[in-house]
């Protein structure tokens, strides 16, 4: 399988004649805002870099605070991954015949959420906020006849075309 | 003598610490991850990841510990 074609959006768990409908995470600022101040971290250290260059005593110490630098870029590269790693894990995937959410709350905890097509009573979306209306992400909140009653889905992006797709799929099942 | 091999075993202990991490990623983000980005995501990681070890260990191995402790 390339990762750089078209993908079927395939998961661990499907079921035969199961077939992926949408793949959606939470709004993209959620990821871009804490890695943009990782990266204002390393402008800073790289800043401090320039600064320090200037003085005499520079030369001699230079190599200690290279190796220095490349660690903490390494640091860096590898806290802006673990926060990728939980937004890209951190999934609703709408299939024809349910709803799955999946919660990566770290290396090893993971809670996934199923719910079935059938099951569901009623949709509602909440979008609250200025920043929320022109960003244009929101919360759905799903009423369930199931075991649990309520599914909670915090700051999705274009939650009414998100509350429509779940819909279509609903009537196409039933 | 003990001394170096304090250091060679802190040595190990900070790079298992690291590669397991960095294992760790790749694999829950191909493992896991559904679609082609989280994919893509492990691949640029990975290259990013070995870019940056292999810079540390260099600027490391270029440290020269005798010019740095005595005073000039």
């Amino acid at each position: 399988m390339s990762i750089f074609t078209f993908s079927k959006n395939t998961f661990e768990g499907q079921l035969p004649g199961e077939e992926t409908i949408l793949v959606t995470r939470k709004h993209w600022i959620f990821l871009v805002l804490p890695l943009f101040l990782i990266f204002f971290l390393g402008a800073i250290i790289l800043a401090f870099t320039f600064w320090i260059s200037s003085f005499s005593w520079y030369e001699r110490f230079s190599p200690i605070w290279q190796f220095i630098l490349s660690l903490i870029f390494l640091i860096l590269w590898n806290l802006g991954f673990w926060w990728i790693m939980i937004y890209s894990l951190n999934t609703i995937i709408i299939t024809n015949k349910r709803i799955i959410e999946n919660k990566q709350l770290g290396l090893f905890k993971h809670i996934v959420n199923e719910l079935q097509l059938k099951d569901i009573q009623d949709i509602s979306v909440k979008i609250i906020g200025p920043f929320a209306h022109l960003m244009n992400y929101g919360d759905i909140e799903v009423q369930s006849a199931g075991t649990v009653a309520k599914f909670f889905f915090n700051q999705l992006p274009w939650p009414e075309k998100i509350k429509n797709v779940i819909m279509e799929q609903k009537i196409k099942e039933s | 003598m003990s001394q170096k091999i304090l250091s060679n075993i802190l040595f190990v202990i900070i790079l298992s610490i690291y590669l397991w991490y960095t294992f760790a990623i790749v694999y829950h983000l191909i493992r896991f991850g559904v679609g082609t980005k989280p994919k893509r995501m492990a691949l640029i990681f990975f290259v990013g990841s070995f870019i940056l070890f292999s810079a540390t260990v260099i600027f490391y191995l270029k440290i020269n510990w005798q010019d740095i402790l005595i005073a000039k």
